[in-house]
Parts: structure tokens; sequence; C-alpha cells
């Protein structure tokens, strides 16, 4: 008896492992696939493998900084779902900026701050008023929808184009350079910074805390309001950087709703990786490999239209399946949504 | 919270005081957004009197805009709906563009191929297609839910996604549902399948009427059903319904279903009334309905009857856009650009839905027991 | 509590005023665009007026989108702001943001008297023919909508192209000059005939130039071309992320030659591809002048005319000349410019040749629109 109930909970352990570890093996195992088919239909298996990894990396940059985004604000108890908002913000003050000043590095910290100021915003609503979150987060996005077009057109374009790109890493494979971008390093050494922050530090302690049971954080002697601001702002800046990826480091200029709903994007990854950073970043991976396996099937083997529908559906598919089948019930932190209301 | 005075205070007030009360604080806030809309419009080198004549004149300024004003409003009824029904469960969905998708896509093939028979069969075939087609896609979410637990906010975004997917590719380039020498449109549904407008060469169609009884029916379900009951149980307090011996699996699949169902007639009497599509499946309908319906329903506070009353309010605000943009125009030539009705929306709902800035805004005292808990986050996990 | 109404104001005082601060800025900063160099002023009055002696108005719906989308929208404004400076008219445009509201807002126009409406986009047209039949002492102007050859509507004029020409040049032209001859295309939908027709001819072009002209080819071997078709969806005009992306997809797959065709996708597309420093095309106008970051790698642009063919057809309402019907507009290929000497003189020739073929109807595209 005692024997078979062990042997269950070896397995439990086991099957509790790999449903832990599902998206980084499932990762790992792309980068020897991806090798050994392109070596066997005889095509350039190097650079079609760093290919890969590389877009990977580089189109799961906005959804990664946003889904990081979206967890410092949900750990602390307030819902953003105006992370489309503050992105395409961030996107467009960030070009403007850059237009006027000349100075790429300004624009760069204007959209940071523009995130910022909306996420200030935000969190006057759903912290001092306690204006339900998800209202507070639907007119920014809209808002910031109808501001950004409105001066885009109001100033004849003026954010149409940068002139200059934030910084990059360039390297050559096999005669074929690549480039990793300023914003994809900072974010993936964000990813890192934060899951350190929030798990490691008493500042993170608390921002939990707050978000799980603000009453008890609050007997503890926690200013809950300040660590919710705080928690929102950052948020906030994080998503403008996020905006950046668009603006300053792929395009250089800015257009009309150019986040195309990236924001809605990091907040599934947000969710799907269980408001845990290094999770989130997983399902962001996840996310861009997709994207990245429509764009290098289409410049392998050209459009196929059925094929392509199929490559464009299967990340949405894959989240449902991986966010029914292998997390199951999530579980957002305690509090997310609910105003906190001191006695 | 609320002290002894107050509350007796409140009861004291007679029911016409209650009622302008419940439609002074949306009227101010609609006042406050137009101010607010004003400022900017000025600050930007244009007449706010020019833009806003030309705002209500392109959405009450006659009989014409009238009926622009409501065709524009009419699918968004039901969505709008769609939204305040799962809202109720606790569920949020975001899904009413994919469901409107595949609900008029449904609809548009029921209807192609029905079009031999007489109207009386053809017409109750092709909406029930679509509304079948809405509903199925609409359980997939509430499915989920109800046996993975998979978050809905998830699940109906990407069902959306993929709803776009299929449907843009059967009505695409190589589609097989694609009319020839017709951009992503699907065939004409048959003759004696279609809805005629209300007034002839005029936008408006039935689907008005049906979305007003829709909301009657949503609202009559909710407060006056044992199944209302439920539902409504179950979004305010999961463990609690469970607990009373509540099917919570049913009530999410049966509210994500009807839910579905909802967004799925209106893309059916879109492509069977609409002049705006031709009688066709076209993949531009229901784009961009997911978030706009969550605007809507906010607006209305998840209440059904107000849906009317915001719906319309957003309608106008849609079909007034252009006439706005061709009647102001700064000294320079300049016109006004269209999206800054997006701005007034997003203020028109700020001040109304989060009645709590508006009264700061004015002083105003908050009365007791009325503020309502829209949303509830995320929801609890269980 | 105080604080907090300050902080209020301060952010909406804020918001204020960066409308305010953008809004002044540009009225001293940017002067209006000029549509054309030479803007001449002698012709105004006499085209600009009918006999009545009054202006004519000209109204333009857009297709959904905007007038400044860098695209068809814009092209087709640009036509009627040319006539606005060179004729004399009276010009307004209505933007559209709903596929359902195309006859609402052709309408306002009607509503007010316009004497021209033009129509933007395939998918308006139906609206237009409705329109157009309805209202017979108004004259049309529908860009990208064919009709029917053997019964046009009187007044109303369709503007279209035979984009698959211009992509049969520049396929050719890729083909000549492509290293690796890996050539590769972004684009917008392939639901949206130009779109396709422009993706089609760049490969038969390419295919064409080495089945009959295969030591002109640079790579000496069969080209491949690679067609990338941005996602069905509102924004596949509008999604030039996207097309910097793919670019860098099809680079990294070998591509050296890169045509971007389908808006602002495409323009992404084409910077990324001028960024990396591979020859890039461009489309609909001469794009050296309107891309300039990517003019030092723009080797061409597959070109089709819409403001001097919508300005063409706008001035011939002001003579008297405007019939019904279908008009061609001129396609062709734009000027190599800074790479003139990368094109070899036997290319240009053969480029010449085709041009010609394809105008006097002895080659065909051979792209089929289902």
């Amino acid at each position: 008896m005692a024997q078979t109930a062990l042997k269950i909970g070896n397995n439990l352990k086991v099957s509790r492992w790999l449903r832990k570890y599902t998206i980084w093996i499932a990762l790992a195992a792309v980068v020897p696939a991806v090798f050994i088919w392109r070596s066997a239909v005889g095509q350039q298996p190097v650079i079609d493998t760093f290919s890969v990894i590389i877009f990977t990396l580089a189109f799961s940059t906005p959804i990664t900084l946003g889904a990081l985004s979206g967890t410092f604000s949900e750990r602390s108890g307030v819902v953003n779902i105006a992370i489309e908002g503050m992105m395409l913000s961030g996107a467009y003050f960030g070009a403007l900026f850059t237009k006027i000043t000349g100075e790429i590095w300004i624009g760069f910290i204007g959209a940071i701050l523009v995130g910022g100021l909306l996420a200030l915003f935000h969190g006057a609503l759903s912290i001092y008023f306690r204006v339900d979150q998800i209202i507070s987060g639907t007119v920014i996005n809209i808002f910031a929808f109808g501001l950004t077009s409105f001066l885009h057109s109001l100033t004849k374009k003026t954010a149409d184009a940068t002139p200059s790109k934030l910084p990059a890493i360039s390297f050559k494979v096999e005669n074929t350079s690549f480039t990793l971008g300023f914003v994809t390093i900072l974010g993936i050494v964000a990813i890192f910074v934060g899951h350190y922050v929030l798990f490691k530090t008493r500042w993170g302690l608390r921002t939990r805390a707050v978000g799980e049971n603000p009453k008890a954080a609050d007997t503890a002697g926690v200013n809950v309001f300040k660590v919710r601001y705080i928690n929102v702002v950052i948020s906030g800046m994080l998503a403008g950087t996020a905006g950046t990826y668009f603006s300053l480091q792929v395009l250089g200029g800015f257009t009309e709703g150019m986040t195309v709903g990236t924001g809605f994007i990091a907040l599934a990854a947000m969710i799907f990786g269980n408001w845990n950073p290094l999770n989130a970043w997983g399902a962001a991976l996840i996310f861009g490999l997709c994207i990245t396996a429509d764009s290098m099937l289409q410049s392998w083997y050209g459009n196929i239209t059925w094929l392509h529908t199929i490559t464009q559906a299967i990340p949405y598919v894959v989240t449902i399946v991986v966010v029914a089948g292998v997390i199951g019930r999530s579980r957002p932190p305690a509090s997310v949504g609910v105003p906190y209301t001191k006695q | 919270m609320a002290s002894p005075a107050v509350a007796f205070e409140t009861e004291k007030r007679n029911i016409l005081a209650k009622i302008f009360r419940q439609l002074f604080i949306p009227l101010l806030g609609i006042i406050t957004a137009l101010i607010v809309g004003a400022l900017i419009i000025f600050i930007s080198g244009f007449s706010p009197l020019q833009a806003y004549g030309g705002l209500w004149k392109g959405s009450f300024g006659d009989l014409e805009a009238i009926n622009g004003t409501l065709a524009t409003a009419t699918p968004y009824m039901f969505t709008a709906l769609a939204v305040v029904f799962a809202f109720r469960a606790g569920l949020f969905n975001i899904g009413a563009e994919g469901q409107i998708k595949i609900g008029a896509i449904s609809a548009a093939w029921v209807g192609i191929n029905v079009g031999g028979l007489p109207s009386f069969l053809a017409i109750p075939l092709t909406l029930a297609g679509g509304c079948l087609g809405g509903a199925l896609w609409g359980a997939i979410p509430g499915a989920l839910k109800a046996w993975s637990g998979a978050h809905e906010v998830i699940t109906t975004i990407m069902l959306n996604y993929i709803a776009t997917f299929i449907t843009s590719w059967l009505v695409g380039a190589d589609g097989p549902m694609k009319a020839p020498a017709r951009m992503s449109q699907s065939d004409q549904i048959g003759e004696n399948a279609r809805i005629g407008t209300i007034v002839a060469g005029q936008p408006l169609h039935w689907g008005l009427v049906i979305g007003v009884t829709m909301a009657l029916t949503v609202w009559f379900i909710l407060y006056k059903t044992p199944l209302g009951l439920e539902i409504r149980t179950v979004g305010a307090n999961p463990s609690a319904a469970r607990y009373a011996g509540i099917n919570l699996k049913f009530i999410l699949l049966a509210t994500m279903a009807i839910a579905g169902m909802l967004a799925g007639m209106a893309g059916s009497l879109e492509v069977m009334s609409s002049p705006g599509f031709r009688y066709r499946y076209n993949a531009a309908l229901g784009s961009g309905y997911g978030f706009d319906s969550i605007a809507i329903a906010l607006l209305a506070k998840n209440n059904p009857l107000a849906v009317i009353a915001a719906v319309i309010l957003f309608g106008a605000l849609k079909q007034g856009a252009s006439q706005m943009q061709f009647d102001t125009v700064a000294a320079d030539g300049r016109q006004l650009p269209g999206d800054l009705i997006l701005m007034i929306q997003a203020l028109v709902i700020l001040f109304v839905a989060a009645d709590q800035v508006l009264r700061w805004l004015y002083r105003i005292k908050a009365q007791s027991g009325e503020s309502v808990v829209l949303t509830r986050g995320w929801g609890k996990a269980d | 509590m105080r604080n907090f109404r300050k902080l209020g104001l301060l952010v909406a005082f804020i918001t204020l005023l960066s409308v305010l601060l953008v809004a002044c800025g540009d009225n001293t900063a940017t002067p209006v665009p000029a549509t054309t160099a030479a803007a001449t002023k002698a012709a105004t009055t006499v085209a600009g007026t009918t006999a009545a002696g009054k202006k004519l108005k000209v109204g333009l719906v857009t297709d959904v989108g905007r007038v400044n989308d860098k695209s068809f929208n814009e092209s087709a404004w640009n036509g009627v702001l040319q006539a606005q400076k060179e004729l004399g008219y009276d010009v307004k445009y209505v933007e559209t943001t709903d596929t359902k509201d195309y006859a609402k807002n052709i309408k306002t126009f009607v509503d007010d008297k316009y004497d021209v409406i033009v129509t933007v986009g395939f998918l308006i047209g139906d609206a237009t023919i409705e329109a157009a039949k309805a209202n017979p002492t108004i004259k049309f102007i529908g860009v990208d909508q064919g009709q029917d050859a053997k019964n046009p509507i009187a007044n109303l004029a369709g503007l279209i192209f035979d984009e698959d020409k211009a992509g049969f040049l520049i396929g050719a032209l890729a083909a000549g000059v492509s290293k690796s001859g890996k050539l590769g295309a972004v684009l917008g939908t392939k639901s949206v005939p130009p779109v396709f027709k422009f993706g089609e001819g760049y490969k038969n072009g390419a295919a064409y130039l080495w089945a009959n002209n295969p030591k002109l080819v640079k790579a000496g071997k069969a080209p491949e071309v690679t067609l990338t078709y941005h996602p069905d969806g509102d924004n596949a005009f509008s999604d030039p992320v996207w097309g910097s992306q793919q670019a860098a997809a099809l680079i990294s797959a070998g591509n050296d030659v890169l045509f971007g065709g389908g808006g602002n996708t495409g323009n992404g597309a084409v910077e990324s591809a001028a960024d990396k420093g591979i020859y890039a095309i461009g489309v609909d106008t001469d794009q050296y002048y309107t891309l300039p970051k990517a003019a030092s790698r723009l080797i061409s642009s597959a070109t089709k005319l819409i403001t001097p063919g919508v300005f063409g057809l706008l001035k011939a309402v002001g003579d008297g000349s405007f019939k019904g019907g279908n008009n061609v507009g001129p396609v062709g290929l734009a000027p190599f410019h800074d790479l003139e000497k990368d094109v070899p003189q036997e290319l240009k020739d053969a480029l010449t040749a085709i041009d010609k073929g394809l105008k006097d109807g002895s080659i065909k595209t051979n792209v089929v629109v289902s």
C-alpha cells in the first residue's frame, strides 16, 4: 500500500516537474529540430537555426516587456488591460520626441515617461478613485489610440520618420548578418531583474503581499497605496519601453495603431505564465517562435494560402491548448482587480 | 460605510427624484466629456461649434441621420448584450468579435444554400444558422473554463484571432467561399433569405427591433428566471453557488453559448439585411467589435436595458464622425481628424462609467448603495 | 485629497498642453506640403469654373484608411490637391472608418451638391456605381474600380492600372541584378487584385528574363521568387513593423533583392531591406522621393501613377472632356537613381524592349486574377 502510494507520489512529482518546465523543454527542443530538418532538406542549417533563434527573440520582445508590465501591476493587485494603449503612446511619443529633439535617447526616455504618466493616471483612477480597473484600462486604450492618431494627423505626420534608430548588436554567421536590438536585450535583462525583484527582495515580498491580501499587509505596516502606485507606474514604464521596440527599434518612425494588438497578446502571455516573469517570458517566446515559424515558412516556401492560415493560427491554438491542458487553472493574485479601502 | 442619517435621507426622497438622479449623472458625464472634447478641438485650431454642429447634424440632424445612427447602433446592441450577459456570470467576454464573424459567415453559408426555399423557411433557417455558429464559437471558451479552468480572457482573445483567420481564409484569395471578382466577400445569400430594411433606401433594418427585444429578453432571463438567478449567483460568488448546488460547469457553458448566440445573431442580421454589406459575408464585418462592445457594456454599467441607450449614444458618435470631419475646416483648409471621436468616446466612458471621477469633479456626494460592481478583475480563480 | 485634485489637473493640463504645443508647432514649423514642384497659376480660373461661373466642388471618399496613408488613398488625394492648386477647385475629403459606411460617406457629398466625387479603392466600387446611377448629374471617379466595358456608366470614370506589367518589369530587373538568384517580395494581402497582380507579375517577369535572356541573369540560374503576403485583416496595408520583420527573414534566407508592395507594410520592408544593404524596390510612386531613408539602396519602383490619373480626370471634368468608362492609367519602371551603374546597359536595353512588348501586346504577363 505504502509503496504504491510512494510510486504514485513519485510519478506525480515527475509529471509536475514536466508540467512546470514544459514551455522550456518545448522551446529547447525546437533548436535541434530545426537544425536536423534544414539539414535533411539540404538547406543552410546553421543560418536557418540562427535565424529562428534570433527572430524568436526579436519578435517576442514587445510581448515579453508587455507581459512583465502586466505582471508588476497585477502582482500588486491592479489589473492593467491598458498595456496596449501605453505601448502605443510610448511608440508615438518616443518617435515624436526623437524627431523634435533629434536625440534618440531623449525619445526613448520620453516614451518610458509617457508610459509611466498614463500608468499614473490608471493608478489614480483605480487606486484613489477606486474606479473599476477594467473601465479605466478600456478608457486608456481607446483614448491612447485616438490621441496618437489625432496628434499624428494634426502634426502632418511629424513623427513619421525618426532621424535614427536605437542601436543594435550586429554579428555574422556564415556571411549572413544578424542583429539583436537594444530593446530586445533590455527585455531579457528586465525579465531576470523583474523576477529577482518580485521574488527575492523585500519590495517584491511587499508587492505580492499587497496583491494577495492588502488588509494583512496594511496591518503589518505596509503602505498599500504607495506599493500599488509604484508598481503600476513601473508597469506603465515597461509598456512604454515595449512601445519603443516598434517605433524606435524596428521602424524608425510611427504609424497609426502600429502596435497591432500586441498589448493583448502580452496580457495573454502574462496569464499563460501564471503571473511569473520567467514563465511569462517563456510564453512570450512561444508566441515569438510561432510568428517566426510563419515568417520563415513563407520565406522558405512562399505563400501557400491554407498553410499560411494554419501557421498564422498555430500560436493562438497552441496558447488555448496550453492554457487549457498544461497549466490548467490559472491562479491570479487573490486581490487583483479589487480596490483597497483603508478601514 | 453609509451613515444611518444618509440612508434615512435617501429613503425620504420620492421616486421622481430618484429617476432624475439616475439620469443626472450620466447626462452630466456626457456633457463633461463634450466640454473636454471642445477644449481639445479648440486648442487644435478648430471651432468646437462647427465640429459639434456637424456631429449633431450627422447623427440626429434629420430623419436620415437618425436612421443611420440607429443602423450603426444595431449590431452593437447584440454584441454589447453578449458582453453584459457574460459579465453577469463573472465571465469577461472579449470574444464578441470572433462570435459575430463566425455567426455571420455561418448565416451567409446557410443563406447561400437555402435560397431556393420560400422565405418563411429560408429566413428562420439562415438566422438559426448564424445563431448556432455564434453559440458554438461562444461555447468553446465556456467549456474550456468549465472543464479546464482556462481563463476566458485568454481563450476569447485567441479565438477572435482564430475566427478572423478562418473567415478571412474562407473568403480570401484562394478561399472556397470567395465570390468571383470580389475581394474578401462571399456570394450573395438567396433573395428569399433576406430581410428588408425598415425604410426603403435607408440602412436601418429590422435587426433593431429584434435587438431591443433581445435586450428585454436578456433582462427578463437575468432577473426573472431561475436560470438568471443561478447565473447571477455564479457571477457574484462562485464558491457559494457551488455550495448552493448550482451546476457551475453548466452555467458557465450555457452563459457563454447564449452570449455567443447573441453576437452570432448580430452577424446574421447584418448579412441578411444590412445594405452596407449587400447580403454578403464581408471580411471586414465585426472587426473591432470585441473591445467596442466592452466599452458599450461598461457605459451601460452592465445593465441590459441601459445597453439600448448606450448603444445609441455610441452609434451617434460613430455615425456623426464623418459629417463632423466634413464640416469642420480650420482657417488654413485642414479638416478635423476623425480620430477625435475616439477621444470623446473614451471621455464619455470615463465620466459615465466611472462616476467617482465626475462626483469628485463636481463635488457631488456619493449616494448610498449606488456603487455598482461592474467587473471583478479576472474573477476569482475558482 | 487636495494634492490629488492638483495632480489630476496637472495631468489634464499636460495633455492639453501637449496638444497645444504640437498644434502650434506645426502651424509655424511645417509648411503645407507642395503636391507638385511646378504650381501653375495660369490655368486656375478658366478651367476651374463651370459654365455658371462657380468653382467646381470635388469631394473624396477614402477606402477604410486615411488620406495621408502613404498609399493609394494619399496618392488619390494628392491628385485632388493638385486640382485645387492648379485648377482652383474646392476640395474636401471624408475618411471611411467602416466598410458599411461607403454609401453614407458618398452621400455626404451628394447632399452638399458636389460636382465631382472621387472614391478610392476596389471595395468601394459597388457603392460608387449605385451612387452614380442615382445621381446622373454628378461626375464620379473610381480609383482601382473597373467596370463593364460594354455598358459604361456615363458619369462614372474608373481609373485602373495594369499592375502586373509594372510587376513584370521589376521582376526582370530584379532577376538581372540579383547575385544569389533569390528574389523576395513583401506584399499586402493577396485578396486585393492590384497587389496580387504586382506580385504575380514580379514572379513572371523574373522567369521571363531567365527564359528569354538567360545571359542577363546575373546569378546564372533560374531565379527563385518568394512572395510573402500579409495575413488578411484590417491592417494588411498599415503594418510596417511586420513588413520590416518579414524582410529581415527573407534576407536571412538569402534573398538579395526585395520588392515591397502594400502601403506602409511594404514601406517597412523596403526600408528594412535598404538598411541591410540589399537592393530594394518600391511601389506606386517613385519611392526614391517618398522614402528618403531607403533612397540609396532603392534600385527602382513599380510605378502606378494614381496622382496624375486622378488629376487628369478632374481636369477633364473642368474642360468638359470627361467621359465615363474605364481609364487605364500609366504603369512602369522608376529611374534607377543612385544605383544607375549597378544596372548593365544590356539589361536596360532588355527592359526597354520588354516595356515596349508589354505595351504593344507582344509580351504577355500571364497574370490571371481569379
